[in-house]
């Protein structure tokens, strides 16, 4: 059996821990069309805050793929041959297949201007852009980061630890819109702006000008010396388009991450991933659905029928000492519990006696058990959570219909599992 | 290869935490040196519950979801089959904390980086907790050891 | 309330510079010594019961358990027990209560007996090399054991636990000893409190109890036993009844004994229904009948004074096995001057009544258990020498189980999990840790019985029972020497 990879991220690495759990013989060959080798997207903010300090940003030791037998191919692909199983790579080799996965994964997204293309103006996706980033910012410089996402944030962070003034806009009313609710965003703001970012929300770019400035919708004209576009990012579906494959806001790929085409798999941010609520189709760009995708479509790709029931979204970062826990989506129509002391916040959204969503800051132990809880869709009845934030919420005071399932349970492995 | 505890049997002492912390950072077991002369960061947590002590370890997952989710590939398994974090990787981004259905992953107010059960591979001997608990409550849990192919369950259903 | 004169018994000695306040001496401890209060750890020496739960568990080693120093003018007449026994009965105006085994300090006849040993006349034995037999049957050999109607026992080695009923002790207990007694092929007792449905499976290995208070008694009861013994009297508290307080009944308990949960079990003093060793005869025929004439039926006795007659009486009145309680044995709770005062030793009790009963040609019919006081392999020695059978240890077993005798069973707040049935408490005795520890102590005294024996030249038990010869006494008067029926050192025989 030969694989084809495209790709050489989480999804591929995933990938070939899942084809290999169940083929030990087949060849795998990856294509790699990062510059520098392997390594995981998050990592890029930390490297920009420290670049000695986290200079090695690969997430499995170099040998990873040498012990997997696997080839590396330095190339992109550039067309795929269905009829003929073959995949045409822009240094004009070819490449045949017997399966195929697309884990091209995704690229930043841009905003519809002109005169983005200064030197001072950068996205944050790749290495390239923060090694460049990395030469060109100087102490007391004025960053504006455009978007506010997990991206944005981690930029922003990075860049007020290099010294930098930083300015963060965001285009919704609150930060960080996907993962918080204005209550938790109200706080996560109060002290970002206390540490020294400051913050415009609901507000968005609107030109760039030469001379380092900016100006927004509102009017606002700002100075920017570097400028940081984090404004979201797109899937790499070219490939699968132009070859014909089913393609929504991302590639479509079955339960068992199948395309339209069964000889090709498709995993990672490139793919529509099922969300686990909603059984909606969205982009979840998320690092461990990345893998999680990519593991099971190697293993399908090997022969198993391994069904995916998706995922929910969900983020955790750590900003300026602050640890922030968010997952699941907002419902309307839910219950909302809250609860607070100090610097910890905890907010609970309950809706048909499932939790769809909960926000934790500053209280890492509850956020494992809370997300499993989304992900099994446990039913609660709403009075538990009540008396859950009546009381202080810590680990041991979760609904007691969780912890029978865990230790009364049969289980002792991941529950995922 | 896990441990797990008899609630039935357990004292919520305490001890286990103890001798945990002793067992690691280079205290080699000796409890006054951790606790007099360092900051001792036990890994293991006991969860009070409906009048039972439950013992919060890591179940070392066939399929665990912390290694698959960790950004910096801090979080590995060694050859055992033991589930460990390598702090000088970790960046805190703490996925694996929330990704861990059980809530056992740790954030160390000490310490950057996470405290998490590696069954004491760095002093290869028996875990600590399991050493000296007085009441033989925690236990190696064979069912699921090392060659517990039942439970080699992969993700999906 | 006015000023108890009452000053603490023991004082807990905290050494600050390894005490790392961890705080576990804090959780473990009952009696609520131990208290940390914003990182201050203070004690409150009073409730301290010397019962070591915290010492042996402090990882720092930083406690020990010392005297209080409160000295009295001395006085070997008014000693310090005696008039801190004043000062808490003018508290309380109570009766005071014990528990454990009489403490103080008769003599100990064991301790005034010695063994003998072959030398170059008569070869000794290595047990490491030849066959040593320790197996004992109990019942009445005068039959054929064939024959149903006199059933015999047959145990591995002449050890058995004796009777604790579950509520003075907790069912981890039970569990413990019944997996040991299993393990080592003989017997255990359930006491006067009910078989617990859990230990079923132990049934071959169990000894029943039906004592005054008749708990726990029905047919299934009774099917599951090995032996049953009729409870007419206990060592530590002989003509006195049982009460176990409300306090420990609690539903497990109440429901293995029968009873409503939370109410005070009591045991009366005698058996309502007995008055007369035609009363006895009468009960033994009846459960003799009940099971259907497949089980020795036992009968257990106080040693007090006239012990050789109530034995001759006991034996003819069908009993298959006969224990007898020395005053050294030991009790959940009694009252301390019945357990200090009443009584006889069993090294007295049991050479009087082996040789009452061989006198009246009756010794065959029954089996003699010695219990109360037996603490090692050499007492079990020089009490199948006296002319046991077998032996019934409880003390030591509780002692190889983790008990410290701090003697405050009563309370119910035992930190060893042993004497209480609070769940917190009685969990801290994992029955997997007790039965393997309890089945060591057996074992540990099977190894030891047999050196003794190969020593003596003497390669079964049989061999030993009675056997006086094989004894002389130290420091005993004539008179001790003849109720012995021993030889002083010394003396050839």
């Amino acid at each position: 059996m030969r694989y084809l990879i495209v790709g050489s991220g989480i999804a591929a690495v995933g990938a070939v821990e899942g084809i290999r759990r169940f083929d030990r013989r087949g060849e795998i060959t990856v294509l790699d069309g990062e510059k520098r080798g392997a390594y995981t997207r998050p990592l890029i903010s930390y490297y920009l805050s420290d670049p000695i300090h986290y200079a090695d940003l690969s997430f499995r030791p170099d040998s990873f793929f040498r012990l997997n037998q696997v080839e590396m191919i330095k190339a992109r692909g550039i067309k795929i041959d269905r009829r003929a199983r073959i995949l045409n790579l822009d240094n004009g080799m070819q490449l045949a297949y017997d399966r195929l996965l697309l884990a091209c994964g995704a690229s930043p997204a841009q905003l519809e201007l002109s005169d983005l293309n200064q030197r001072w103006v950068s996205n944050f996706y790749t290495l390239e852009d923060v090694e460049r980033l990395n030469m060109n910012i100087r102490e007391g410089q004025q960053a504006v980061v455009i978007g506010s996402g997990l991206i944005g944030v981690k930029a922003a962070e990075a860049l007020l630890k290099r010294g930098l003034r930083v300015t963060l806009v965001e285009k919704a009313q609150h930060i960080l819109p996907q993962v918080l609710s204005p209550t938790a965003a109200a706080r996560l703001g109060v002290y970002l702006e206390k540490a020294g970012i400051k913050i415009i929300a609901g507000d968005e770019l609107a030109a760039v000008y030469p001379q380092h400035r900016i100006q927004l919708s509102s009017g606002t004209v700002l100075q920017s010396d570097q400028l940081i576009m984090a404004v979201g990012i797109r899937p790499n579906t070219e490939l699968a388009f132009s070859a014909g494959l089913k393609v929504g806001k991302g590639i479509v790929a079955d339960s068992y991450l199948r395309t339209s085409d069964e000889y090709i798999f498709a995993a990672g941010d490139v793919i529509e991933t099922p969300n686990l609520i909603t059984s909606n189709r969205e982009i979840m760009a998320l690092l461990p659905h990345a893998h999680r995708e990519g593991y099971l479509a190697g293993a399908n790709m090997s022969g198993q029928t391994l069904f995916y029931r998706g995922g929910v979204a969900m983020n955790s970062v750590k900003l300026q000492g602050w640890s922030l826990f968010a997952a699941g989506i907002p419902k309307p129509g839910a219950s909302i519990f809250y609860w607070q002391e100090d610097d910890k916040y905890l907010e609970i959204h309950h809706h048909q006696n499932c939790l769809q969503k909960f926000i934790a800051i500053n209280l890492p132990e509850v956020a494992g058990p809370l997300l499993s809880i989304i992900e099994t869709q446990l039913p609660i009845p709403e009075k538990m959570w009540q008396e859950y934030v009546e009381c202080y919420p810590t680990i041991a005071n979760l609904p007691a219909l969780y912890w029978q399932k865990i230790w009364k349970g049969e289980k002792n492995d991941s529950i995922e599992c | 290869m896990k441990i797990t505890a008899i609630p039935d049997y357990c004292l919520g002492c305490g001890l286990c935490r103890i001798y945990c912390a002793a067992a690691h950072d280079g205290f080699q077991g000796n409890v006054l040196r951790a606790f007099k002369h360092g900051s001792p960061l036990p890994r293991i947590n006991l969860i009070n519950w409906q009048g039972l002590t439950y013992f919060n370890v890591c179940r070392h997952c066939q399929d665990a979801p912390c290694i698959n989710a960790c950004i910096s590939g801090a979080m590995q398994r060694d050859e055992n089959g033991r589930v460990y974090v390598d702090n000088s990787r970790c960046v805190s981004c703490y996925t694996c904390i929330l990704v861990c259905p059980f809530g056992h992953p740790q954030v160390s107010r000490e310490r950057p980086g996470i405290l998490k059960c590696d069954l004491c591979r760095e002093s290869n001997r028996e875990p600590a907790c399991l050493k000296h608990c007085p009441n033989e409550a925690i236990i190696w849990d064979e069912e699921s050891g090392p060659t517990g192919s039942a439970k080699n369950k992969v993700h999906g259903e | 309330m006015a000023l108890t004169m009452l000053a603490p018994v023991f004082k807990v000695e905290r050494e600050e510079s390894r005490c790392i306040k961890c705080g576990v001496c804090v959780q473990q401890c009952a009696n609520e010594v131990h208290h940390l209060d914003n990182g201050w750890m203070w004690t409150n020496d009073e409730e301290c019961v010397a019962c070591q739960r915290c010492v042996s568990l402090c990882p720092a080693q930083a406690l020990a358990i010392k005297e209080y120093p409160l000295s009295f003018r001395v006085n070997s007449h008014w000693t310090p027990a005696t008039i801190r026994e004043i000062y808490a009965q003018a508290d309380s105006g109570g009766v005071l209560l014990a528990g454990m085994g009489n403490p103080r300090s008769y003599k100990s006849y064991f301790d005034h007996l010695l063994l003998n040993a072959s030398q170059v006349t008569n070869p000794s034995i290595d047990p490491l090399r030849e066959p040593m037999e320790l197996n004992t049957s109990l019942g009445n050999k005068t039959g054929s054991s064939e024959l149903s109607e006199k059933p015999l026992i047959s145990l591995r080695l002449p050890i058995m636990f004796s009777a604790m009923s579950f509520g003075s002790v907790s069912l981890n207990v039970h569990k413990s000893l019944s997996r040991a007694a299993y393990a080592m092929g003989t017997l255990w007792n359930t006491g006067e409190g009910g078989l617990h449905p859990d230990l079923f499976s132990y049934k071959d290995n169990a000894v029943v109890q039906v004592a005054s208070g008749r708990f726990g008694v029905h047919p299934a009861y009774l099917e599951n036993s090995a032996v049953i013994e009729i409870k007419i009297g206990q060592g530590a508290k002989p003509g006195i009844g049982g009460h176990l307080p409300g306090a420990k009944v609690s539903e497990e308990v109440a429901r293995t004994r029968m009873i409503p949960a939370w109410s005070d079990a009591i045991s009366p003093a005698p058996h309502h229904d007995i008055y007369s060793i035609e009363d006895l005869a009468q009960l033994i025929e009846t459960l003799k009948v009940a099971t259907g004439y497949k089980k020795p039926i036992a009968v257990k006795v106080a040693a007090v004074h006239n012990i050789s007659a109530i034995a001759s009486g006991v034996v003819r009145a069908g009993a298959d096995i006969l224990a007898i309680d020395g005053f050294r044995g030991a009790t959940g709770a009694a009252p301390m001057r019945i357990r200090d005062h009443v009584g006889i030793p069993i090294e007295i009790a049991l050479a009087q009544v082996d040789s009452r009963l061989r006198d009246e040609g009756i010794r065959q019919q029954v089996s003699l258990v010695a219990a109360g006081g037996i603490r090692n392999s050499a007492d079990v020695v020089k009490a199948i020498a006296l002319g046991a059978d077998a032996v019934y240890i409880a003390t030591a077993a509780l002692i190889a189980l983790g008990c410290h005798l701090c003697q405050m069973c009563f309370t119910g707040k035992c930190n060893w999990g042993i004497a209480t049935t609070r769940p917190d408490l009685s969990r801290r005795l994992n029955p997997e840790v007790g039965a393997k520890r309890a089945q060591n102590l057996l074992q540990a005294w099977e190894h030891e019985i047999k050196e003794i024996m190969g020593a003596m030249g003497i390669n079964a038990i049989d061999s030993l029972r009675g056997n006086r010869l094989m004894l002389r006494g130290i420091g005993l008067g004539p008179e001790e020497l003849k109720i012995l029926g021993v030889k002083a050192a010394g003396e050839e025989g």
